[in-house]
């Protein structure tokens, strides 16, 4: 499998973490902190991943590295569709009520639009994510841990100076309020957590100490504003390293 | 020797107009008085035909006015099962004149029903809406939230439209004790519970489907004075009859009821009466499925070849083609890259512990 034994922690330990770009700071946590970890980002692997008319597959050199895994394994896959979604105001402003916290705000310029339909959104977006998550199930031996992607961060100003804009010409420059923003994620991670249940995968969420009052994540851990930083890829490491 | 029949138009003799010809030749259309305009405002609205209607004239490069569209990041799938595009407006299925003119009196706060909401499941139903998404509302807030939006949309169709395409469906209804709102389905159908000593049936009267209807026309033209109507009654037989009799004879009734309004109705200034009913029930078993109820897509689209030729005129017949949702598209790329960051990311990539930290950590 090209890539994958360059990128990979050096060493070999019991955790295996696999995921998309969330991988990465916890990757960089446990170098710094010297942790045995394989951590395996699909960014960084082209080709591990077929697509020819079913679902998406790994390929066989992974899949077999994946079954000769014994210990658990740790999934960050996906956890970016939040974003995707609204981290940017549509051109046609939309917000949604959490059906379980349906006093949080309203963007008041914004059409409400159904939650089962928003959900639906998220989930015609995740397919790729939840199928790969359901062939990671089959293919580990151990237990598997999905790891919640990190809550968005609240200050808009500051994701604003983050982002390259001059690299996406033509893209709205407003990003979406924090509360719209916020449920996205948490509607986002209600999807993967009912995934979780049904697949018998145990749903981790968060590290509590990375999460304010309102549910944003913290100063301190702030990343690229769609990322959390290597200080939160501590925190997982700790959850993970008490689940392992 | 003379009499008023010597020099009828064929149109007139059934026998030139009807005898030997074949179900998609015979047309029943008389002239109407007046003709859709190319850029016409056109909602429609009725029971499960009208559906069809709203479709073909998308299909056909006329698209209804829709003041309550779909938001372009809904899979269309997912709009559909939502019932955005159906109609104008999200208010679903219109099967009685009176369901007609409680929603634009709901829609305008002149009527304010007391059954407000069913709280059913874990969900919220709109009575009157009963069916308008899988699930029903998610929270209070969210039905509250929508419903407000929609009266808005329905204020702005109706109150904005040239022409109205509304399809009488039934005369049956279930209404409630409290203060006369009736509703589309039974409560109990689809959702709600059915208490009989709070919900009543009616059957409307020819009478009561004139006084209903003149009376929408009457009210929406005191706020859109151009507003032109085209009747047409649904040629889909009932499903049940709550009448103690066969669902054929209360069928045959109520569909007589409803032609007999509509040809009074059509004496209106501004309305007139489109054969739909007559060009599918002429068909026999030619334009129904063996159900003897379905109306195939054969029939919809004679019933709407004649539209087009007698009210709209020609069209070029071009199918509407949805776009693409550009912002989500534009939006997945800046956040691929962003993710892509990780990868190119030097710290991130090689994972090496003496390696120059993200300076923008």
């Amino acid at each position: 499998m090209p890539g994958v034994a360059h990128y990979s922690l050096p060493g070999t330990g019991p955790m295996l973490c696999v995921g998309h770009s969330h991988v990465a700071c916890v990757a960089r946590a446990a170098t710094a902190r010297g942790v045995a970890l394989q951590a395996l980002n699909f960014w960084e692997m082209p080709g591990a991943i077929e697509r020819d008319d079913g679902p998406p597959r790994f390929t066989p050199a992974l899949e077999q590295r994946l079954r000769q895994h014994d210990g658990p394994l740790f999934s960050l896959i996906g956890g970016a569709v939040h974003g995707v979604v609204g981290m940017l105001v549509h051109p046609r402003r939309f917000d949604f009520v959490l059906p379980w916290e349906p006093d949080l705000p309203l963007d008041p310029a914004a059409e409400v639009l159904p939650a089962l339909a928003v959900r639906a959104i998220l989930e015609s977006l995740m397919t790729e994510y939840l199928a790969l998550m359901t062939e990671l199930r089959l293919l580990c031996r151990g237990p598997m841990f999905h790891l919640e992607a990190p809550p968005p961060y609240a200050d808009a100003q500051r994701m604003h100076a983050d982002i390259p804009w001059a690299l996406y010409p033509g893209m709205c420059q407003e990003i979406s309020p924090a509360s719209m923003r916020y449920k996205l994620w948490r509607l986002h991670s209600r999807i993967v957590r009912d995934w979780c249940d049904a697949a018998g995968v145990t749903f981790v969420a968060c590290p509590s100490p990375a999460i304010d009052a309102g549910g944003f994540l913290r100063e301190p851990y702030y990343g690229d504003g769609a990322h959390a930083n290597e200080a939160y890829g501590e925190l997982v490491l700790g959850q993970m390293r008490q689940l392992a | 020797m003379s009499h008023p029949y010597r020099d009828i138009p064929d149109a007139q003799r059934w026998s030139r107009a009807m005898a030997g010809r074949a179900s998609n030749e015979v047309d029943p259309v008389w002239p109407a008085p007046f003709r859709i305009e190319p850029e016409s405002r056109i909602v429609t609205a009725g029971s499960c035909f009208a559906q069809h209607v709203a479709r073909h004239l998308g299909e056909r490069g006329r698209p209804c006015f829709v003041t309550e569209s779909a938001h372009p990041l809904l899979p269309p799938s997912v709009a559909a099962a939502f019932n955005y595009g159906v109609y104008s407006a999200r208010y679903g299925n219109i099967y009685t004149p009176r369901q007609l003119l409680q929603l634009w009196r709901r829609s305008t706060g002149a009527f304010v029903p007391r059954d407000d909401r069913w709280d059913q499941d874990g969900a919220c139903f709109d009575p009157f809406r009963p069916t308008i998404q899988p699930g029903g509302f998610s929270s209070p807030r969210e039905y509250a939230e929508d419903r407000r939006r929609h009266f808005a949309a329905v204020c702005r169709a109706f109150g904005e439209m040239d022409v109205f395409v509304f399809t009488l469906g039934l005369t049956e209804c279930w209404a409630s004790r409290e203060d006369g709102a009736v509703y589309p389905l039974c409560p109990g159908v689809a959702a709600g519970r059915f208490e009989a000593d709070r919900h009543g049936f009616l059957n409307l009267t020819v009478e009561e489907v004139v006084a209903d209807m003149t009376s929408f026309v009457t009210e929406v033209r005191a706020v859109n004075p151009r507003m032109k109507m085209i009747l047409t009654v649904s040629p889909v037989p009932l499903a049940a009859t709550a009448e103690r009799q066969h669902v054929l004879a209360a069928s045959v009734h109520s569909k007589a009821v409803l032609r007999v309004a509509a040809d009074r109705l059509a004496r209106l200034p501004g309305v007139c009466y489109f054969p739909a009913y007559e060009i599918i029930g002429a068909a026999g078993n030619d334009y129904f499925a063996t159900d003897r109820r379905s109306v195939t897509e054969a029939g919809v689209s004679r019933v709407m070849a004649l539209f087009f030729q007698h009210v709209l005129g020609d069209s070029d017949g071009s199918p509407m083609v949805a776009a693409g949702d550009e912002f989500m598209q534009r939006s997945q790329v800046v956040i691929d890259a962003w993710c892509d960051e990780q990868r190119l990311d030097p710290v991130g990539r090689s994972y090496q512990a003496t390696e120059p930290r993200d300076e923008r950590h």
